[in-house]
């Protein structure tokens, strides 16, 4: 199914362009949805409020009397799985008198563990200029760094802009270091091991493949939990970048995989690198996989896979919500975390992994289905440039 | 309820021994039959997964008892993914080293 | 290996074949029946009608240690329950905030030293209780057979003593003459009768241990019996040793808390065996005196409960034992009959509360620290936030209180072969892989509502509750409400 040689229809390419003028369709409605209304949280912090003015991201707030009693801040940056909006209302003494959450992308699982409300809790009644941002013991404790941190980023650029209008003082943002680690360092050598193995043949190329998956699996799966996934490539199109600075990975990840498809036809990164793989791989030397399945089904279930991308894309660019598209059970696997039909999904998958080759990346993967559009819309650029040149 | 405290009994654990037994001849059987050695190591691997798909059936029992549908649910699928991936793997090991030489002998007969 | 059973007689090969495919399947269903009646077995619930201890399952030798597993780091001092005791300060706080004025001592100083738990006591009287009764007009009705239920539970019960120890402690006969101590074989003999003497009163677990007067209040708690409160409360010298006591708490209305569960049940339980115990010791000619809960007690009883061997110091400041988890409500009887204590134990909480946290992160106050440990009267312990929890508690619809953190605590499991075999893998392992893998597990195994669903729908909740009540608390099933 892989090596379709079969000369591209004209008919796909036309069905890949409508599909994505759909999503673009649904994303840019998505986008132009009315932003949230902010008066109920704002009076929420201040009882008294009656009027409001906007300042960029600053709310100047009045009471019935016009007299201003305070400032609230909206304070944004980006999360794992979207946007994080913080509204901070300040009084006119400098005290930090409520912290409300705007809108909430972030996956929700990630959410009640990070426990953030509890550092809203505890900021709340400080000086504007001594709240404190470290709150690495609870990120540490919960795995949910980046919500964490989406949070704590939020507040601080608020109280910034708020800081800045009202009381003329300037606090400048820490330039966050690049975060350069042994993560990006494993990513890097993964596709170049891949790249490299290229030129051998045979069970040698086997050997290297088995060793970069066996480190993919351990590294990107149960050290990291950082494979590719939908959320994060949701995210990214809707315009959610995550911070290049802390973020390098999945940038490292996705440029490896868009790279290598267009380059070489198949993509590095399910070959070397992804632990989901891996894992698929290995139950299959366990279980034999002998059982051939007949071609129509085969063609049933990529359709079938490719429908069901198409539709958690679709969702989620029209919510705008990322976190909604992202069906996989890598969790579930590599941490225990999921709803019970990812935890289904993850027993099918692997079970199946015993009798059919890497189900989860022929049937399921959306990756898989990225690469095929890439691979048939390169092949049929090629065949017009063939074309036209005869 | 009274009639589900046998399964608290020792007459319980009883039955189960007999099955137990009974479960070990079959295989032995089976395994003559096709002429399959059963080393040690393979009666081993054999009681390991035993035991350990059994403690995955009786997790599933205890946990829907308990009145914790969510530890059946996921238990039952992470211990039961376990049991089956080892299952095949296990049983791919205990089919191994059959003697071509001796099946011919046994189906003769 | 042409051998004949298997050779010559295919039918009966066929057969064994069969039988055991049969086995298989018949031995794997009786399993899963095993297993759902041990999980909904009633001896595991280790309650009132266990007397005698007959399921205790746990070898306590096994886990003896010589220190208990609490640290002392520094010149230890006594609790002031006035300020240091939750209930005791609020109850002052809400009766000089009533008759208005300044605050008096030793209120005074220590709200200046701890301006964060004055606001927090002021949160509750002139927010947060009014916000609850509001509510309970509005959702309360649900809750009414739970209340009814936690009030004939707690409706049974000694009266507290109500005379100072050099009075109360001592035996006398109905002429009022002192009953004069009987010989006694031996303190080990002693140990066992009135072990044996505390589960036949009820008890669940039992253990006796020397008395750290590092326990016993600096001022009386149980204010009722001293002729002035204020004045120190010396240790008395015929308080050498403790007898901890106990029972847990009814497991399935426990975890439904915070709403539906209650403390009265076990509360009422141990005050009745801690009172059964006192008068069979004086029978025996031998002082005694019970510190019982509510709040009748004159000392603190988790230490004492850890000396006594029954358990370790959780995160969330609770006694976990290995039986019942976090969910046992102990009383004490303090007394000098002399008798062999029994050894510390250490089931390995210590290092599994290092990682876990689940209770701090379901607690709905924000009251368990996910930190490490600080110090506390020259002892290093978790810290609670004592003023924030019971601001939750005052917030609660349905019975007082709130337990969570005991419900959600990975140990507090009922005794089936399930959840005491992860307790022994827990103690027995060294590395700390089985703590984080076992932490996993409960983490994704039983999930519960988020924190902010507990409270009470005027602060943002819906009164969730940690799993359904029983059918047995389920108003709207017997009562219409209209
Ligand atoms: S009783 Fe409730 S509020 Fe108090 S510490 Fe436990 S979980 Fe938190
Ligand atoms: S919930 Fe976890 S951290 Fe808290 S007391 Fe129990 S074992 Fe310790």
């Amino acid at each position: 199914m892989n090596e379709r040689k079969s000369p591209i229809r004209e008919q796909r390419i036309v069905r890949y362009i409508v599909a994505v003028a759909i999503l673009a369709a649904a994303l840019t409605y998505g986008r132009t949805r009315a932003a949230p209304d902010l008066e109920p949280l704002i009076e929420s912090i201040f009882p008294a409020a009656a009027s409001t003015q906007q300042d960029q991201n600053v709310y100047h707030v009045y009471d019935t009397d016009d007299h201003l009693i305070g400032w609230a801040g909206l304070g944004q940056s980006g999360g794992y799985g979207g946007p994080m909006s913080v509204l901070v209302g300040i009084d006119a003494t400098g005290t930090v008198v409520g912290v409300r959450i705007v809108e909430q992308r972030e996956t929700p699982v990630f959410w009640s563990r990070a426990r953030v409300p509890d550092y809203l809790r505890a900021i709340t009644g400080s000086r504007y200029d001594e709240v404190g941002y470290d709150y690495q013991d609870i990120a540490a404790v919960t795995g949910a760094t980046l919500s964490t941190d989406a949070v704590i980023e939020s507040v601080r650029t608020s109280i910034a802009d708020v800081a800045g209008v009202a009381f003329d003082v300037h606090m400048p943002l820490p330039r966050k270091p690049f975060e350069f680690g042994l993560l990006e360092i494993v990513i890097l050598a993964l596709f170049a091991v891949g790249i490299a193995s290229r030129r051998l043949r045979g069970p040698k190329r086997s050997r290297v493949r088995w060793g970069a998956q066996i480190t993919g699996l351990v590294v990107l799966g149960f050290w990291k939990e950082s494979p590719i996934t939908l959320t994060k490539i949701t995210a990214i199109l809707s315009g959610y970048l995550p911070d290049v600075r802390t973020s390098i990975a999945i940038y490292l990840l996705l440029a490896g995989f868009l790279l290598t498809t267009i380059l070489y036809g198949r993509n590095l990164y399910c070959l070397y690198a992804c632990p989901f793989g891996a894992a698929q791989r290995i139950v299959g030397v366990i279980g034999g996989r002998r059982l051939k399945l007949p071609p129509w089904s085969v063609r049933a279930m990529e359709t079938a896979r490719n429908v069901v991308v198409f539709g958690a894309l679709f969702a989620a660019f029209l919510t705008l919500q990322p976190a909604l598209a992202g069906y996989e059970p890598f969790a579930v696997l590599f941490s225990l975390r999921g709803t019970n039909l990812q935890w289904l999904l993850l027993f099918i998958v692997l079970v199946a992994s015993l009798a059919i080759r890497t189900p989860w990346c022929a049937f399921f993967c959306p990756m898989r289905t990225i690469e095929v559009v890439i691979q048939d819309t390169k092949r049929w650029l090629r065949r017009k440039r063939r074309e036209a040149a005869t | 309820m009274r009639a589900m405290q046998i399964f608290n009994s020792g007459f319980f654990w009883f039955i189960e021994g007999i099955l137990c037994v009974v479960m070990i001849l079959g295989l032995r059987a089976f395994m003559r039959e096709r002429g399959i050695p059963m080393p040690a190591w393979k009666w081993v691997v054999f009681g390991v997964w035993v035991l350990f798909a059994g403690f995955t059936i009786a997790f599933v029992g205890t946990s829907l008892g308990e009145g914790e549908p969510t530890a059946a649910t996921r238990g039952g699928l992470l211990f039961g993914l376990i049991a089956v991936i080892g299952g095949a793997g296990a049983w791919r090991a205990l089919v191994s080293g059959r003697d071509p030489g001796e099946r011919a002998q046994v189906t003769d007969s | 290996m042409s051998d004949s059973d298997s050779g010559t007689n295919p039918n009966r090969r066929d057969f064994i074949k069969i039988a055991g495919v049969a086995s298989a399947a018949a031995g794997g269903a009786g399993l899963g029946m095993f297993g759902y009646a041990a999980g909904q077995d009633p001896a595991s619930y280790l309650g009132w009608q266990n007397q005698e201890g007959a399921s205790l399952i746990f070898e306590r030798k096994h886990y003896e240690v010589d220190v208990p597993t609490y640290e002392k780091i520094g010149p230890t001092s006594r609790p002031d329950a006035r300020v240091e005791n939750i209930f005791d300060r609020r109850g002052s706080f809400m009766r000089q905030l009533r008759s208005g004025g300044e605050f008096e001592e030793p209120l005074k100083s220590y709200y200046e030293k701890h301006p964060e738990d004055l606001e927090l006591d002021r949160l509750s009287a002139e927010e947060i209780i009014p916000k609850r009764m509001a509510d309970e007009a509005e959702y309360g009705d649900r809750f009414f057979l739970s209340q009814a239920w936690s009030d004939a539970m707690g409706a049974v019960g000694p009266d507290p003593i109500d005379s100072p120890p050099e009075e109360n402690d001592f035996p006398r006969d109905r002429r009022g003459t002192p009953i004069e101590p009987v010989k006694l074989k031996g303190p080990e003999m002693t140990a066992r009768l009135i072990k044996k003497l505390a589960m036949q009163f009820g008890s669940t677990l039992v253990g006796i241990t020397e008395l750290n007067p590092d326990w016993v209040y600096a001022y009386p708690l149980r204010r009722r019996g001293f002729e002035n409160p204020d004045e120190p409360l010396e240790v008395p010298e015929h308080w050498k040793y403790a007898i901890v006591v106990g029972t847990p708490m009814s497991w399935d209305p426990m975890y439904a808390n915070p709403n539906y569960g209650t403390s009265n049940d076990a509360y009422s339980r141990s005050r009745i065996i801690a009172t059964r115990l006192e008068a069979f010791i004086k029978a025996l000619g031998y002082p005694a005196r019970t510190h019982i809960p509510g709040n009748s007690y004159d000392l603190m009883v988790p230490p004492i409960a850890i000396d006594a061997g029954l358990g370790q110091q959780g995160r969330h400041g609770v006694l976990i034992t290995p039986e019942l988890g976090s969910n046992f409500r102990p009383a004490v009887v303090t007394t000098n009959i002399p008798m062999k204590t029994d050894r510390p134990i250490d089931i390995g909480v210590e290092d599994f509360c290092k990682h876990c946290k689940i209770c701090a992160e379901v607690c709905p106050s924000g009251s368990i620290t996910m930190e490490g440990k600080v110090e506390v009267r020259g002892y290093r312990r978790y810290a609670i936030d004592t003023a924030k929890c019971l601001n939750f508690w005052m917030s609660n619809l349905g019975n007082m209180g709130c337990r969570l953190c005991v419900s959600a605590c990975p140990y507090t499991r009922k005794a089936n072969w399930l959840h005491k075999s992860a307790v022994r893998i827990t103690a027995a392992d060294p590395t700390g892989l089985s703590d984080r893998a076992l932490t996993g597990l409960q983490k994704s195994f039983y999930p519960g509502p988020d924190p902010e669903d507990y409270y009470i729908p005027s602060l943002g909740g819906d009164n969730a509750s940690y799993r359904e009540p029983p059918w047995w608390l389920r108003t709207e099933d017997f009562i219409d409400l209209g």
